[in-house]
């Protein structure tokens, strides 16, 4: 089993985490047109690689993100939202 | 007759405890401390088991587990190996796969039909006629079968653990010792953990004749023993690798599972046997098996034997068989010169007679026994043999001889124990030179030392495991402690300096082994690595501790080259014949004992076009047996390296996957248990009978029995009580959502799709959310109860992930707000009905009048005594409130509310009546009347979306839905009063024209209104009330049922308001 470290809680086994898909930035609901907002809504890169994505530590329910190696399966770095 | 000896340094039976078992009837005496194999050789019992295809007599090759010849069921457990089964009293033992004993195996016939049973049969014959096939398949499985599982016999697993360490060693011979002695002086919490019964490995069996030896194995252990931080467990198997090292452990009654900051592998040499006719005769067995039955057990493994050597170690094991008082007829030496170290010559001065450059052709039976009776040895010629490769030579028959022996021990080289390693992520790389797979990458946190990296003797093996040790520790975090002043130094006589306290200028431990054997190493090193590798090793990198302070020794900076990649030889000539295998065509050849697979199969399967030897794995299932091919998958990619004219290293090996050993599946199996959420009420429900359900997390009441009515009559009753009286409900599993702050309103206002900012304090309203894709997802009701402070309820099953969900809003827009799920925090009752006022008023401290508390107010007071929330809500379309208190005051409440009813003949209320009555009223259940692709149109609830809203989720998806025909509409059904016809079940369809146009999503077989009323998805043209839709039921009849308009009960919504 993975360990994943929460920003706040430090290390932690996989378990006690829930993947909260990719980082998007949403577009302004209303300049985008219906295509750029499909696009948003529907669309993941899933293209292995360097990935910035949403986790979630259940227990102390914190939302952070991973930066992650898809292609070699490893966490570079997590952070929490607003801090880089 | 028996074959154990007298009593042996260092052995591990008991002789003072003997047990008695029987196998296969036969009753026979082993000693505590025996396995089943070396009980079972001790009474000179050599056939052990029958082959998996054939069913031909099979023995003992190897005593580390490493072959799956010989499987018992003691009756309740099955597929017992014999190698790793501790003996124990009383035991009745009978091989797996025979019909009548191993002895007179009625299925020994089974050979005689070999060639209409060619590789891979089983994929060609018996597919016609079809209907027989699963005839065929059944007898084939019976035919070559492992053992039957016997389902009556309780299971032997306890529950699985968990464990921790810094450094995790595995395997317990010399180099694991060290590395677990070092880590553990390093202070790092170390677990060792050793397959066999005792610590020691290679020290005790091979070297276990030599008494020094043996006096270092016992001051290893003693020294390991007075470390506190060292924890040892024997008989103990590391089952894999997986990410993050974490490993399972496997031991007799539970699986471990590990996890550890470093892992050092310590896993030894697999013996390889070599291949020639009937090498699978019992009698045919591993020179470290000869050793292992010598030293633990005291069992002499053959009374005359013919070593086959490839190696010095052969040498040994001759040797050590002499001393046990067995005759070596002859070692016949693979390579063209014998044995060049002192070995050698210590063999010939001990009389034993050598013959270089020769090889065993064939093992010859005995008639009646089934075992070896003699050898056939056969000189080797000069010539190498077609594309084996320089030191792989034909066979000269012009010079054979026939020895006589009972034994015929195979010594002729080793393969890294790399299974586990390899799950790591080290990379094994065949080296030409030493004829061997050597470890080319390894990763991070994970380190190998002695003979899994071809570190051979002794001496190699301690030092090597000490620096892996020191490595691992420095891995994991542990400071290194390099001054000797600040250390307690361990005062007893270690006679080798340790590398721990080496002072800078004298090297590092990798040094060590670099300058200790620089004599061969460098010019001719095959171990150096090549230009091209991925991660070079050109040169050993010292570690100049005296240049750092403790904190920076921790992990090497990435790209620091790793020094588990091996460097040099540490010692001496190659362990490993590069070609072991000498066909003989009048006979079968073995590669994989297990699968019953001969030379012969590989050469069909290769011919056939499986020239990989991941293919020829699949295709002829070499490797895919018990041991999953330890003793097999090196010869069979030797094979298929010859028959493709390629190196081995070109060729690879196979995928070693978890697990390491066998494993019992009931060491897998979870608990049986899934935890329940029990509410605050549990134990009132329980006391009053009710039929509980699992409703998601939670246990419910579905309803209250009575006595002489049926579920459905209780239903409906309890339902009518709340229409016409009191009931009362337990709602406790609602989802509790505190939602507080400056920014409490503003969050609310964006998830919802209503308007939440205008609420007033002391209102409640309905609210749905939706996903971005403006897909309806939860809904609930939304309490004002200050200005910053709000009380969300939520669906029981969807409150986790809306408030997962709300908290990542709430994070990425960076509002000034807290949420706390408190679900768990209240236990919530529902009193409802016509007289629910006249019964909460007098235990309440509110003023719960029309007009003080109307419809949709929410106050906070104080109910039976306690402090309470109150809302009033239309949940069952009646007069109701609905009360929150601290769940510790849970019971108090619902009792003393309940006590109050009685003049009302108030009834509790279950699952079932409350679903019933919020269906009556139209109200629908997320989830079960929506589904992944629901938007608010399709379901009625465009009025709960607020108009002109600047934002909320999924808002900008609604637009792209209403520019869509509408596929959907969800409707009320109703069949006529007093229906008593068949009814469909939820998700039945309603079929129109011949298609499917809708299906049926809550339904109500009987109803307070006299009639089954049902919900359901229609097509927009079927929307209509009065419109009759054609239900199809489960089997294949329709239904006819009529489109209603919702709600059934009170339209106008009168009740809910008094």
């Amino acid at each position: 089993m993975k360990v994943l470290t929460c920003p706040v809680n430090g290390p932690r086994p996989i378990d006690e985490f829930f993947f909260g898909g990719e980082v998007r930035e949403m577009p302004d609901p209303a300049a985008a047109d219906d295509a750029e907002w499909a696009d948003y809504v529907w669309c993941r890169q899933g293209e292995p690689g360097r990935r910035r994505e949403w986790w979630y530590h259940v227990p102390s329910s914190t939302w952070f993100v991973a930066e992650r190696d898809t292609e070699r399966d490893e966490v570079l770095r997590t952070y929490l939202w607003g801090q880089s | 007759m028996s074959e154990r000896l007298p009593p042996q340094p260092g052995e591990w039976i008991d002789r003072s405890r003997p047990l008695e078992f029987r196998f296969e009837g036969q009753p026979l005496r082993g000693c505590a401390g025996d396995a089943v194999a070396s009980a079972l050789l001790a009474n000179g019992v050599r056939v052990l088991g029958r082959s998996f295809k054939y069913h031909r007599p099979r023995g003992l090759v190897s005593l580390a587990g490493h072959d799956a010849n010989a499987l018992f069921t003691d009756g309740a457990r099955t597929n017992l190996r014999a190698a790793g089964t501790p003996l124990e009293a009383g035991m009745e033992l009978r091989a797996v796969n025979t019909v009548g004993g191993v002895r007179r195996d009625r299925l020994q016939w089974l050979e005689r039909l070999a060639r209409f049973m060619p590789v891979g049969f089983y994929y060609k014959a018996f597919h016609r006629p079809r209907w027989l096939f699963p005839r065929f398949e059944r007898a084939t499985r019976r035919l070559a079968g492992l053992g039957r599982i016997n389902r009556a016999a309780a299971p032997a697993a306890g529950a699985g653990a968990y464990a921790w360490c810094d450094v995790l060693v595995v395997g317990g011979g010399p180099a694991g010792l060290e590395a677990a002695l070092a880590a553990g002086r390093a202070g790092a919490r170390v677990l060792l953990v050793e397959e066999q019964a005792r610590l020691g490995g290679s020290l005790g069996w091979q070297y276990g004749a030599c008494e020094a030896a043996r006096a270092a194995l016992e001051e290893l252990c003693r020294e390991l023993a007075a470390l506190e931080n060292v924890e040892i467990r024997c008989s103990t198997t590391a089952g894999g690798h997986y990410a993050d090292h974490w490993v399972p452990l496997f031991d007799a009654r539970r699986m471990t599972r590990v996890r550890a900051r470093a892992v050092v592998y310590a896993t030894g040499a697999i013996e390889q046997p070599a291949v020639f006719g009937n090498n699978d005769l019992p009698g045919v067995l591993l020179g470290s098996a000869c050793q292992q039955l010598v030293r633990w057990y005291a069992v002499r493994p053959g009374r005359r034997a013919v070593v086959l050597a490839a190696n010095r170690d052969a040498y040994r094991v001759a040797l050590d068989l002499q001393a046990a008082g067995s005759e070596v007829a002859l070692i016949a030496d693979l390579r063209p010169d014998g044995e060049p170290s002192p070995l050698g010559a210590e063999a010939q001065a001990a009389g034993i007679p050598v013959l270089a450059a020769s090889t065993v052709y064939e093992a010859q039976a005995d008639r009646r026994t089934g075992c070896v009776e003699s050898a056939l040895v056969a000189r080797l010629g000069v010539a190498p043999a077609a594309g084996s490769g320089a030191a792989g030579r034909a066979v000269d028959l012009d010079w054979r001889a026939r020895i006589a022996c009972d034994a015929i021990v195979l010594s002729v080289g080793w393969t890294p124990n790399a299974v586990l390693p390899s799950q790591a992520g080290v990379r094994f790389r065949y080296d030409e030179g030493r004829a061997q797979m050597l470890p080319a990458e390894v990763p991070d946190g994970v380190f190998l030392a002695g003979r899994v990296r071809g570190v051979y003797e002794q001496e190699a093996q301690r030092e090597d495991g000490r620096g892996a040790g020191l490595r691992a520790a420095r891995a994991a975090g542990l400071r290194d402690e390099q001054d000797p002043a600040q250390v307690p130094v361990d005062s007893s006589a270690r006679s080798q300096p340790d590398p721990t306290f080496r002072r800078p200028g004298h090297g590092s431990a990798d040094q060590a082994l670099v300058s200790e054997d620089s004599s061969a190493s460098h010019q001719s090193d095959p171990m150096v690595p090549q230009p091209g590798h991925a991660h070079p090793e050109p040169a050993p990198v010292p570690v100049d501790r005296s240049a750092h302070s403790g904190s920076d020794l921790m992990v090497p900076p990435p790209g620091h080259a790793h020094p588990e990649v091996p460097l040099v030889p540490a010692d001496g000539a190659p362990r490993s014949h590069p070609y072991p295998i000498f066909e003989h065509p009048g006979h079968k050849n073995f590669v994989d004992l297990d699968e019953d697979l001969h030379l012969a199969d590989l050469a069909n399967a290769h011919q056939e076009g499986f020239d990989s030897v991941e293919l020829l794995k699949r295709y002829s299932t070499v490797g895919m047996g018990p041991s999953q091919g330890k003793l097999a998958n090196l010869n069979a990619a030797r094979v298929v390296a010859q028959l493709n004219g390629h190196s081995l290293a070109q060729t690879g090996t196979t995928t070693a996957r978890p697990f390491y050993q066998p494993v019992p599946l009931g060491h897998l199996a979870g608990m049986r248990h899934h935890p329940m959420r029990r509410t605050p009420l549990h134990e009132w429900h329980q006391q009053a009978g009710a039929v509980l359900v699992h409703a998601g997390d939670w246990y419910r009441p579905e309803y209250y029995p009575r006595p002489g009515a049926d579920r459905g009559t209780c239903i409906v009753q309890e339902a009518r009580q709340v229409r016409e009286g009191l009931g009362m409900i337990d709602v406790s599993t609602l989802g509790k959502l505190l939602v507080n702050g400056p920014d409490a309103a503003e969050l609310l206002e964006r998830i919802y799709t209503g308007r939440f900012k205008k609420l007033a304090p002391g209102r409640c309203r309905y609210g749905v959310a939706l996903d971005e894709s403006g897909i309806v997802i939860e809904d609930g009701v939304i309490a004002r109860l200050a200005p910053d402070r709000f009380y969300v309820s939520a669906t029981s099953s969807g409150v986790s992930a809306f408030y997962r969900e709300m908290t990542r809003w709430a994070t990425i827009w960076g509002l000034d707000v807290t949420l706390s799920d408190a679900t768990g925090h209240y236990a919530a009752l529902n009193l409802a009905g016509p007289h629910s006022r006249e019964a909460l008023q007098p235990l309440a401290d509110l003023d719960l009048s029309a007009e003080a508390f109307p419809y949709l107010a929410v106050a906070e007071g104080t109910v039976c005594g306690v402090p309470a929330l109150v809302l009033r809500v239309g949940f069952v379309g009646e007069l109701g409130f609905e009360v929150h208190v601290p769940a510790w005051h849970g019971e108090h409440v619902w009792r003393t509310l309940f006590e109050a009813g009685a003049e009302w003949q108030v009834r509790p209320f279950g699952l079932e009546a409350q679903r019933l009555l919020r269906l009556e009223k139209g109200h629908l259940i997320v989830s079960q009347d929506t589904d992944a692709l629901t938007h608010p149109t399709e379901v009625g609830l465009d009025w709960a979306i607020g108009k002109g809203k600047r934002f909320f989720v999924g808002q900008r998806s609604l637009p792209l839905h209403a520019a869509r025909p509408a596929l959907r509409t969800l409707v009320g059904v109703r069949w006529p009063d007093g229906y008593q016809g068949p009814l469909p079940e939820e998700c039945n369809l309603i079929i129109h024209d011949g298609r499917i146009a809708g299906r049926i999503t809550s339904i109500a077989p009987v109803s307070t209104q006299g009639y089954p009323l049902a919900m359901a998805f229609v097509e927009p043209a079927l929307a209509a009330a009065g419109m009759r839709v054609e239900v199809r039921l489960d089997d294949g009849t329709t239904s006819t049922a009529e489109v209603a308009s919702l709600p059934f009960y009170d339209p106008a919504g009168e009740r809910q308001k008094l």
